[in-house]
C-alpha cells in the first residue's frame, strides 16, 4: 500500500455520501436509530473491543494503536424481520456504516479521520386506513420512506505521555440529510395520489475526549472518554426549524489479556437523551430517554504468533433506544450475538474482517430480529 | 494469503454491494406518523361574485368544426350545405379532353351520429351556389323541396363517428347533377335529414377535421383503355349550417355552444392554506341548469372545463393540458359535476394560474348541445367547487 494509495482512500472517506447503518421500524422517530461506530473486528466481539480498537471510532485515544497509514471501510448487509400489531415484513438492505483513515504523526501522536453513522433514520412504512370522504368510506393507502440520517465525521488526535497512558481528542461534525417521502392514494381513482417530499437537513458539532491506561503491563487496559455536541441544527427544506440539544455521553471499558491468545473485553456506555426530550415533545415526538449500552467480547488468537490468521471472535451487547415509537411504552432495548474472525493479505498489508450479529429488538408490541453481515477491510502502508 | 481467500473475499463484497434494499413494514398512526397523522377535509368555494361571465364569438360559420343536421329533436331542426369548387369540363389525358360522366359519389365524415338509431337517412338537395352564411333558416326550408332533391341516402348502421359515409350516385340521378353553364362548375349542396327521424347527424366541415369531397368518375375517348376511366376529386371550399331556434340566451345564465359559439369563465378563490399547503385529492365543479339539456341521446355533447393562462376575460388563453371534460346529459335538469383536480392543482403555489375555469362545448359550436347554467346572478344556484384537500402530518419531523 502506498502513501498515495491511502491518501486516495482517506479523500474517498471525505467525499462519501451519506452513510447509514441498518433500517428498521425503531428508526422512525427522533434522530433514528444510534449506531456504534465500530470496525467489523471489534463488531465481531459484540463491539466491546471498540473502546482499543484503533480502527474504530469510539474513543479518540485508540487512535494511538495506528503505526502505519491505514485506511478501511465496512459494508454493512442487514436481514430484518419486523413484528407490530398491524402486521409483520421481511427486508434487507445494505450500507457502509464506517470509513476510517489515519496514521502516525511521531512516535508519541497518531491521528485519524473517520466517517460513521451516528444516526440511521432509513425506513419504510405502508398503512392503510378507511378515510370519510363526500359521505363514504374510501380506502386510503399511505406509504411513508425516509431515507438517511446523520454521519459523525471526526477528526482525532492521540498522544501517548508514556507507553501506558495514553489520551485522545477527538472533534465531530454531525451532518447529514433525511428525505422522507409520503405518499397516498386511494382505491376510488376519483381521488387524486399524492406525493409530499421533504429534505431535513442537520448541522452540528461536537468534541470527545479520550483516555487509555495499562494499569497491569500486557494483562488489563482500561480505558474511558465523555463526549459533548452542541445544539444540533434542524434545516426542514432549507429553512430553519430550531435546534435540538444533543446528548453527553460517557464510556468506560476494560480490556484483559489472561494468555497472549486471548482477550477479553467489556464497555458501559451512558447517553443522556433525554436533553432533546421537550425539543422533541415540541415537534409533536414522542420524547427520548437517557439511554445505557453494555458489551462484552472476546477475541481468542488461535496462533498467538500470528493475529492475523483466523482469530475467533464472539461477544454480547445490549443497549437502550432513545427514541420511543409510544409515550405508552418503556423505552424499546436491543440485544445482539456476533461472531467472527478475519484474515491477513498482501504480505500483512491488507486485513479482511468478518462479524455476523443476530440482533433482537423490542419495545411493548413492536419486534424486530435482524441477522447482520458486516465485512471490513483495511489496508496499510 | 491464498488466491482462493481471495477469490471469497472478493466475492462477498461483491455479494453485498449488488444487494437492493427492502425497508417496507406495516405501519399504523399515531406509532408510526411523527408529526402527526394527515387529515382529509371539504370545502365548498362558490364562485365569485358577478365574476362568472358568458362571452360570444369564437366560433363562427367558417370554423364550425361540424355541421349539424336534424329532423324533429329538442335542440331544434338543423340543414347544412356546401358548395364545392368549379369542375372543369375537361380532363387532362395527354391533352385536354372532354368526358362522359358514369358515376358521381360524395364523401362525408362523420364527426356525430346518434348510434341509438340505425335508420338514419339523409336528403341531398341542390341549392344555389350563391347561397352564403346570410341565409336563414325559412330561406334554406324554401331551396329544400321535392323539385331540388338529388337522391335520399341511408346511413350504414354499422356507420360509427369518425368514419366517412360514401354514396355512389348513378344512372337517372346524374340529370339533377347537371350543372349549368351559368354555375361554371360550381355546386351546391343542402341536406336535411328524412322529416320524421326523430334525430341528428354531424357532419364533416372545412373548419374540422376534413369536409366532404365530392368525386366524378368519367370516361374519355382515348385508345389507350387504360386511360379510359378518369376521376376528378374535389373537396367542398364552402360550408354552413342553420338550425331553427336560436340558442337561449339570458344575461343572467350562463352559455355554452351555438353558433357563433359561447363560452364562460369562472373565478374563484381559494383558501390560502389550500394554495400554499394542502394537497388537492378531487375537485369537482358543480353546475346547476337553469333550462333542461337538450340533446341527441347516440351523441352527447361534450363540456370542456380549462384552465386559464393568464385572466384575460373573454380572451383568456386556456390550458391544454389539464383538462376536465364530462358528457351532458340529453334531457332533465340534474345538477352536472365535472372533475377539475388536474386543472386546479395549476392554481396552487406561488407561481400558480389564475384561480379561473373556462369553460367550453367541445367541437364548438358544431355540437346540438347549448347548455344554459345558473349563474351568481341568478339568485341560486350558482356554480360552485367542491374540493377535497389532504392536510399532510409533518412526518419528516424527527
Amino acid at each position: 500500500m502506498t502513501r498515495t494509495g491511502v491518501v486516495a482512500i482517506a479523500l474517498g472517506v471525505s467525499l462519501a455520501g451519506p452513510l447509514g447503518a441498518q433500517s428498521s421500524q425503531f428508526g422512525v422517530r427522533g434522530l433514528g436509530l444510534p449506531s456504534l461506530p465500530v470496525s467489523a473486528r471489534s463488531h465481531g466481539a459484540g463491539g466491546a473491543l471498540g473502546f482499543f480498537d484503533q480502527e474504530s471510532s469510539i474513543n479518540p485515544a485508540s487512535v494511538i494503536g495506528i503505526t502505519r497509514p491505514t485506511a478501511s471501510f465496512n459494508v454493512l448487509q442487514s436481514w430484518r424481520s419486523s413484528e407490530n400489531p398491524y402486521g409483520d415484513a421481511t427486508g434487507r438492505d445494505t450500507h457502509f456504516p464506517l470509513f476510517f483513515a489515519g496514521g502516525s504523526i511521531n512516535s508519541r501522536m497518531s491521528g485519524s479521520l473517520s466517517a460513521s453513522v451516528y444516526t440511521d433514520r432509513t425506513f419504510g412504512l405502508a398503512f392503510q386506513q378507511p378515510v370519510e370522504l363526500r359521505g363514504e368510506s374510501v380506502l386510503a393507502t399511505d406509504t411513508l420512506t425516509s431515507k438517511g440520517g446523520i454521519t459523525d465525521l471526526r477528526g482525532a488526535l492521540a498522544y501517548a505521555f508514556s507507553p501506558r497512558l495514553v489520551v485522545g481528542v477527538g472533534l465531530h461534525l454531525l451532518t447529514g440529510i433525511n428525505r422522507v417521502e409520503y405518499r397516498r392514494h386511494f382505491d376510488d381513482s376519483a381521488y387524486a395520489a399524492v406525493r409530499l417530499v421533504n429534505e431535513v437537513s442537520y448541522s452540528g458539532a461536537g468534541v470527545s475526549l479520550g483516555a487509555m491506561a495499562e494499569p497491569i503491563r500486557s494483562r488489563l487496559q482500561l480505558a474511558g472518554f465523555v463526549r459533548f455536541d452542541g445544539d444540533l441544527g434542524v434545516d426542514r427544506n432549507d429553512e430553519d426549524t430550531g435546534e435540538l440539544s444533543m446528548p453527553q455521553t460517557l464510556g468506560v471499558a476494560a480490556q484483559l489479556t489472561p494468555s497472549r491468545r486471548l482477550i477479553l473485553a467489556a464497555h458501559l456506555i451512558r447517553q443522556s437523551w433525554s436533553r432533546m426530550d421537550q425539543d422533541l415533545r415540541e415537534r409533536d415526538g414522542a420524547g427520548a430517554v437517557n439511554t445505557q449500552a453494555a458489551a462484552f467480547g472476546l477475541e481468542w488468537l488461535r496462533d498467538g504468533e500470528r493475529s492475523g490468521r483466523f482469530p475467533i471472535r464472539a461477544g454480547v451487547r445490549w443497549a437502550e433506544l432513545p427514541f420511543r415509537l409510544t409515550t405508552d411504552d418503556a423505552a424499546g432495548r436491543e440485544y445482539g450475538v456476533s461472531i467472527g474472525t478475519g484474515f491477513l493479505f498482501a504480505g500483512g498489508r491488507g486485513t479482511f474482517d468478518l462479524a455476523l450479529e443476530r440482533v433482537w429488538r423490542d419495545e411493548g408490541a413492536f419486534t424486530e430480529r435482524m441477522m447482520g453481515l458486516k465485512l471490513g477491510i483495511g489496508l496499510r502502508q | 494469503m491464498t488466491l482462493r481467500q481471495n477469490v471469497v473475499g472478493a466475492a462477498l463484497v461483491a455479494a453485498i454491494g449488488a444487494c437492493d434494499q427492502q425497508l417496507t413494514v406495516p405501519g399504523q398512526c399515531p406509532e408510526f406518523c411523527p408529526g402527526g397523522n394527515s387529515q382529509v377535509a371539504e370545502i365548498v368555494i362558490p364562485v365569485t361574485l358577478d365574476s362568472d361571465t358568458t362571452f360570444v364569438g369564437y366560433v363562427g360559420n367558417l370554423e364550425v368544426p361540424a355541421l349539424l343536421v336534424s329532423e324533429g329533436i329538442e335542440p331544434g331542426e338543423a340543414r347544412a350545405w356546401y358548395q364545392f369548387p368549379s369542375r372543369p369540363d375537361t380532363v387532362l389525358v395527354d391533352e385536354w379532353l372532354p368526358y362522359t360522366i358514369d358515376s358521381v359519389a360524395f364523401s362525408f365524415p362523420m364527426v356525430g351520429l346518434d348510434t341509438l338509431r340505425d335508420d338514419l337517412r339523409l336528403i341531398l338537395h341542390r341549392v344555389p351556389i350563391t347561397l352564403d352564411t346570410t341565409v336563414t333558416f325559412e330561406e334554406m326550408e324554401a331551396l329544400l323541396t321535392d323539385e331540388s332533391v338529388v337522391d335520399t341516402v341511408a346511413l350504414a348502421d354499422t356507420l360509427r363517428a369518425g368514419q366517412v359515409a360514401r354514396f355512389v350516385l348513378s344512372g337517372d340521378v346524374l340529370s339533377r347533377l347537371e350543372i349549368p353553364a351559368d354555375d361554371s362548375g360550381f355546386l351546391g349542396l343542402g341536406i336535411r335529414l328524412v322529416p320524421g327521424t326523430g334525430s341528428g347527424v354531424r357532419l364533416g366541415s372545412l373548419g374540422g377535421s376534413a369536409p366532404p369531397v365530392w368525386t366524378t368518375y368519367a370516361r374519355v375517348e382515348v385508345s389507350d383503355t387504360a386511360r379510359q376511366r378518369q376521376s376528378l376529386s374535389f373537396g367542398a371550399d364552402q360550408n354552413g349550417y342553420i338550425m331553427a331556434r336560436p340558442p337561449i340566451t339570458d344575461p343572467d345564465a350562463l352559455w355554452l355552444g351555438g353558433l357563433p359559439s359561447a363560452r364562460s369563465v369562472l373565478r374563484f378563490e381559494l383558501p390560502l392554506n389550500i394554495r400554499d399547503s394542502a394537497l388537492i385529492l378531487r375537485a369537482t365543479l358543480e353546475l346547476v341548469p337553469a333550462s333542461p339539456f337538450a340533446g341527441i341521446p347516440g351523441d352527447p355533447g361534450i363540456l370542456q372545463v380549462r384552465g386559464v393562462l393568464r385572466d384575460l376575460g373573454g380572451k383568456s388563453t386556456p390550458t391544454f393540458t389539464a383538462v376536465g371534460a364530462r358528457e351532458l346529459p340529453s334531457s332533465g335538469s340534474e345538477t352536472i359535476s365535472v372533475e377539475v383536480q388536474s386543472v386546479v392543482e395549476l392554481w396552487r403555489g406561488a407561481n400558480g394560474l389564475p384561480q379561473m375555469l373556462y369553460l367550453n362545448m367541445l367541437f364548438d359550436g358544431g355540437s346540438f348541445d347549448r347548455p344554459l347554467f345558473r349563474s351568481t346572478r341568478s339568485g341560486m344556484g350558482a356554480p360552485q367547487l367542491r374540493i377535497d384537500y389532504l392536510v399532510p402530518g409533518r412526518t419528516e419531523q424527527p
